[in-house]
């Protein structure tokens, strides 16, 4: 503890609508060290993407960060003037969204985009020493033909590259943290083997913590090292990927991982229950409990805390309670 | 095989779409959105239409309904050449196909209540003598697709997208039809109400004796739905057989591709080391000569830029590849 790069603590964000409050994030804490790749994972709603533009200050109105705090190299976030911290991001910390064409800006060239990036946060640099950095980042990014496509329009590139230059701009200021928000999601399937295979070589290249925020527990399996499960708002479950996945603990992740069909068997998937709650209206005790097969009469009553399952591997669930930490079948 | 009905059947079917100069005046130019496919869909299963966007699986999905006329080949269904039957002859026809869409949020009138949704294809094809049996057979409906009848009067958007879905079926069984084209209809769905989904899918098929043709690009759900699939690339199909033979020994180099760019579930096991393919989809517009998948193909020689491969018999399947087999 204390020297993760990133550590949120007892995060809230909340939004004000009309119908009531709606607690989007309700005490999420996750840490991430230096060089990391963890993954967030959790069905929509579940307030995964909320816990990023928290991170970043994007929240838009009516929501707000009302409570915790976030600690990024040693500095609290949550603290700082705005000014300060627009200046962190995208330059120390950067994000990439799901949607290629709609976060790039469609009448300015891809080039003068990325170049813009980094002159921002490059005060001394010439405009022809930048676009040399481009040029160099495109090529780094597999971008093919990369002086040619610097003039080139959002409208003129693939998804795929368009995806690269998302990238590109992202780490062009060698960030030590980058949000991915879905990154591969609007992308064909070997086109996103192509773009996760991008991201993890410059990942060990620079060095850089990776939050990959996803539904897609495939990609979560290959790319990251830890994870956080995360249900209406709540983390449910965190550890390492390889023990979560061989000793699944809560009965949520457990039942997300038996619905993804799995290329070997044609066994009849399970099904969890019900669906998501609205989050105006959660359900008293647990809010994972009316869907949860094994619910007990104490699920319904009081809220779990987060318990330890095994070292390091944590679980939101009275399953897990110590005394009676007997596991499931 | 040869003893089970050929419920739809495609020969040659074709479809290529004008390009328009930025005048809006058709030049010479196409795109080759679906060329020359022959497909059979036997009574009973469920074949699946596997690719990555633009290789016109939904296009082809299209056509079988006839939402999309064919610039070129035929269409039969139960026998019956139904390429050229006009609208009328078509609504006899429909009585038995009928399709499910992938947005559950634009498939579905807003302006219209779970029941008339649900009613139209029985109002339109006149199927109930009474209003009260109509009633009676939405309920009905309902109830087959999980949805519990006393929300018959709902607004679509009162739903939520996994019964929105439901409703989409519902819909679509309400005729009695042998075929369902289901395009995409679990995409936009979370996984945990995607499994859901199929399972009432699988239900449905077994309980009606129905055939499915399931257009997906998700190959874990393809996997599991379907009896045979028909890989496609650029308009084209390269591989047809049984979805164990596929899956378990791809033939065509891109069936190989596409199966191992999938994440693996199991973090121990994956494609860190092995070889992804390289490249983006060629222009539909210029597709490269002889086989479409050679500029991408690390397999490709001299005679795959001659030579269009011919889908042949390779054992049970059908592979369009030079190299198959050998």
């Amino acid at each position: 503890m204390g020297d993760a790069l990133l550590q949120i603590e007892d995060l809230h964000t909340t939004f004000y609508t009309r119908d009531g409050l709606v607690r989007a994030v309700d005490g999420v804490s996750i840490e991430i060290e230096a060089g990391e790749s963890v993954g967030i994972v959790g069905e929509s709603g579940c307030g995964k993407s909320m816990t990023a533009m928290s991170l970043m200050g994007l929240l838009k109105k009516p929501g707000k960060v009302d409570g915790g705090s976030i600690v990024f190299d040693g500095q609290e976030l949550l603290a700082m003037t705005a000014k300060d911290r627009r200046k962190l991001m995208g330059n120390r910390i950067s994000m990439i969204f799901q949607e290629p064409m709609t976060s790039l800006n469609p009448v300015i060239t891809v080039g003068r985009q990325v170049r813009e990036a980094l002159l921002l946060h490059n005060k001394g640099m010439s405009r022809s020493q930048a676009k040399e950095r481009v040029i160099q980042m495109f090529q780094l990014v597999g971008i093919p033909d990369a002086p040619k496509r610097y003039g080139e329009y959002p409208h003129q590139l693939s998804g795929g590259l368009r995806q690269r230059v998302m990238i590109a701009m992202a780490m062009v200021c060698d960030p030590g943290l980058l949000i991915a928000d879905e990154p591969t999601t609007a992308l064909d399937v070997t086109i996103e083997a192509q773009i996760l295979r991008l991201m993890k070589d410059l990942q060990e290249d620079k060095g850089t913590a990776v939050m990959m925020i996803t539904h897609n527990l495939g990609v979560v399996a290959q790319f990251c090292t830890r994870l956080y499960v995360m249900y209406a708002g709540k983390v449910m479950e965190s550890g390492t990927v390889r023990e979560i996945f061989k000793h699944v603990c809560h009965p949520y992740t457990d039942g997300l991982m038996r619905s993804v069909p799995d290329m070997k068997s044609k066994e009849r998937l399970y099904n969890i229950r019900g669906m998501v709650p609205s989050m105006l209206h959660l359900p008293k005790g647990c809010r994972f409990c009316p869907r949860c097969q094994y619910s007990m009469a104490r699920c319904f009553e009081e809220e779990p805390q987060i318990y330890e399952a095994s070292p390091g591997h944590f679980a939101r669930c009275f399953l897990f309670d110590q005394g009676k930490g007997e596991k499931r079948p | 095989m040869s003893e089970r009905e050929i419920l739809l059947e495609t020969r040659n079917l074709t479809k290529e779409y004008p390009l328009k100069n930025s005048f809006g005046i058709r030049g010479k130019q196409v795109v080759h959105a679906v060329s020359g496919v022959d497909l059979q869909i036997f009574a009973g299963e469920t074949l699946s239409l596997v690719g990555e966007s633009g290789c016109g699986k939904s296009t082809l999905g299209r056509m079988m309904t006839r939402l999309i006329e064919p610039t070129k080949g035929q269409l039969f269904f139960e026998g019956q050449d139904i390429t050229g039957y006009s609208d009328r002859e078509m609504s006899r026809v429909y009585q038995k196909i009928q399709m499910i869409f992938q947005d559950p949020y634009a498939s579905l009138d807003p302006r219209m209540k779970a029941r008339r949704i649900i009613e139209e294809p029985l109002v339109t094809h006149k199927v109930c003598k009474s209003k009260e049996e109509r009633e009676k057979r939405v309920r009905e409906l309902m109830g087959m697709v999980g949805i519990r009848p006393e929300l018959i009067d709902r607004y679509p958007h009162q739903f939520s997208g996994g019964q929105r879905q439901r409703i989409g079926i519902a819909r679509a069984l309400a005729l009695n039809p042998r075929l369902m084209v289901c395009d995409e209809p679990v995409s936009a769905l979370d996984v945990s109400i995607q499994s859901q989904i199929l399972n009432l899918l699988k239900d449905l098929q077994e309980q009606f004796k129905l055939t499915y043709l399931f257009i997906s690009h998700d190959l874990g759900v393809v996997h599991y739905i379907s009896d045979r699939i028909c890989v496609m690339f650029l308009g084209k199909v390269c591989e047809i057989g049984k979805t164990e033979e596929i899956y378990g020994d791809p033939l065509h180099p891109y069936t190989r591709f596409l199966l191992r760019a999938v994440p693996s579930m199991d973090p121990e096991k994956g494609h860190k080391g092995q070889e992804i393919l390289t490249g983006e989809i060629p222009s539909a517009v210029n597709p490269p000569s002889g086989c479409r998948f050679r500029t991408r193909c690390p397999y490709a020689k001299e005679v795959c830029g001659q030579r269009e491969p011919e889908l042949r018999n390779v054992g049970e399947r059908k592979v369009a590849c030079h190299m198959a087999g050998e």
